[in-house]
């Protein structure tokens, strides 16, 4: 009787320690794989870091450019009130006869056609600090429940993280405008009109 | 870009030379046309025909005739220099743009904008050959226009003894003496060349009543020290223009009752170190008196108006 209770009792022993072992690898496994999800999620932080300083030193440099641009257009506009208000020509035609004028409104319209490219390019600037920073709160919030719970699958948002980086950075290493277009260029009419009402 | 703006520069100092042969041709005929009226007057001339009769009308009328063309054939030249001027301005202007943004924009051609200036400093270069007049090619005026106008003047034109006495007093200033020349109550054009041209230190010219611009642009050279115009009561901003442009010390405009703002902004530049203004009633260019005097310069005013210039220099 107390040979068979040994027995029983060696055998639960070992059962015991066999469960406790696996239990043990199972957690070591788990304990790696969240450690690895939180380096990548930790890598992905440090680039939008990175991708958000290239997107605002881009945005910085075309906002200081524009404000060039859209300075020397509002001097063109004060001369160009100046010169018709001296000469009261009312309409295109007899603005036009004005050389000082003619010329104003032909760098007006091509300070137009680079602005109208600049705004562009600053908003899509603008979008992608946006987009970038709602992927860092995203990132983070991913952390914390991976930190909370050791079960969050990142890797659909990581995947979206790189190909927005990748496309950001190559929109950043182009020029922020393209001197050979002509689209947007607003009608000599249209700008005439604009500044005699005084807009 | 720099070479632009020197040629520029030329073309500036070009104009400003055309400008001021302008000026001078106009100024001399008004000073012929004053010098034809009085001629009209005196010997009853009605008709271009009867003006062809005296050897000295029909040079007179004359040499408004061709005046008239030079000063109408300067626009030529004129038109040309602004033009180039303009053309100049744009395409620096234009590069100047392009020069911006060459870092951060693609398809900026700057060899292109650089034979542009090339071509522009080619082609604005003020050259003898573009800027040649012919006054060949002007449409002189009519003897008989001309003629006509100045019968009609001279018609209007006052006989009284002191017209006389006043056209007396100014040919003895142009033969030197100057001893009446206080008594003038009009001055015409050669009248105030001769003025010009005295050594006087001083004039005292207080029954003018009226300074037109040629009256106050030939004054305006005279080499003295006080000019005294106490029976002036309106100042045109043009003839303000060349009064103080005048290199003397002392000017005497008490007649004055009001400076206007377009005639009190020439005062800025005059060099002049005392100005007399009693008579003023209106503050209107206060502020650039009040400018004038912060520049050392001494202001005579009425109390009145002397409250107004101490608030504006306070601005």
């Amino acid at each position: 009787m107390t040979r068979t209770a040994a027995v029983i009792a060696a055998k639960f022993f070992r059962r015991t320690l066999t469960i406790a072992a696996l239990l043990l690898v199972s957690a070591a496994v788990c304990l790696a794989a969240g450690g690895q999800k939180e380096e990548e999620l930790n890598r992905a932080l440090q680039d939008i870091k990175g991708a958000a300083h290239l997107v605002g030193a881009r945005a910085a440099t075309a906002a200081a450019v524009l404000a060039q641009l859209q300075s020397q257009s509002e001097a063109l506009k004060i001369e160009i009130q100046e010169e018709r208000r001296r000469v009261e020509a009312t309409t295109l035609r007899q603005a036009q006869q004005v050389r000082r004028i003619d010329y104003d409104l032909r760098l007006l319209q091509q300070a137009a056609v680079y602005t109208g490219q600049l705004e562009d390019r600053l908003a899509y600037f603008r979008a992608a600090a946006t987009r970038l920073n709602a992927y860092r709160q995203q990132v983070r919030d991913d952390r914390l429940m991976l930190r909370a719970l050791d079960a969050v699958d990142s890797s659909a948002l990581l995947r979206r993280i790189r190909q927005s980086i990748d496309e950001f950075q190559t929109q950043c290493a182009a020029p922020l405008l393209s001197a050979g277009k002509g689209a947007g260029s607003p009608e000599l009419e249209a700008l005439w009109n604009d500044i005699v009402k005084g807009r | 870009m720099t070479e632009v703006d020197q040629l520029r520069e030329i073309l500036q100092a070009k104009k400003d030379q055309i400008l001021q042969a302008q000026q001078d041709y106009r100024y001399g005929i008004l000073e012929l046309e004053d010098e034809a009226r009085r001629l009209f007057k005196s010997a009853r001339i009605d008709s271009l025909a009867q003006a062809l009769k005296y050897n000295e009308v029909e040079a007179l009328l004359r040499s408004i005739q061709r005046r008239q063309v030079y000063w109408e054939a300067l626009d030529k030249p004129m038109g040309w220099i602004e033009s180039a001027s303009e053309s100049l301005l744009y395409v620096n202007r234009r590069a100047a743009m392009d020069l911006l943004l060459k870092d951060v924009a693609a398809g900026i051609d700057i060899e292109k904008h650089v034979h542009a200036i090339d071509q522009a400093l080619e082609r604005c270069q003020p050259t003898p050959e573009r800027l040649a007049v012919d006054p060949g090619s002007i449409a002189a005026p009519s003897l008989e226009v001309i003629a006509k106008r100045l019968v009609a003047q001279a018609k209007s034109l006052g006989a009284s003894s002191g017209d006389r006495r006043g056209q007396g007093i100014e040919a003895e200033v142009c033969s030197g003496d100057l001893s009446r020349a206080a008594e003038l109550s009009a001055l015409s054009l050669k009248g105030a060349r001769c003025l010009a041209e005295s050594d006087a230190k001083q004039l005292f010219l207080n029954r003018l009543a009226e300074m037109p611009p040629p009256v106050a642009e030939a004054l305006s050279k005279w080499p003295g020290e006080w000019l005294c115009a106490n029976g002036v009561a309106r100042l045109d901003p043009e003839a303000a223009a060349h009064l103080f442009a005048w290199r003397g010390e002392w000017l005497s405009l008490n007649g004055l009752g009001e400076l206007p703002a377009e005639a009190g902004k020439h005062l800025a530049g005059w060099s002049g170190r005392q100005l007399e203004l009693m008579g003023l009633r209106q503050t209107a260019g206060a502020s650039y008196l009040a400018q004038w005097e912060a520049q050392g310069g001494r202001l005579f005013v009425p109390d009145a108006i002397r409250s107004a210039i101490d608030q504006a220099g306070r601005k």
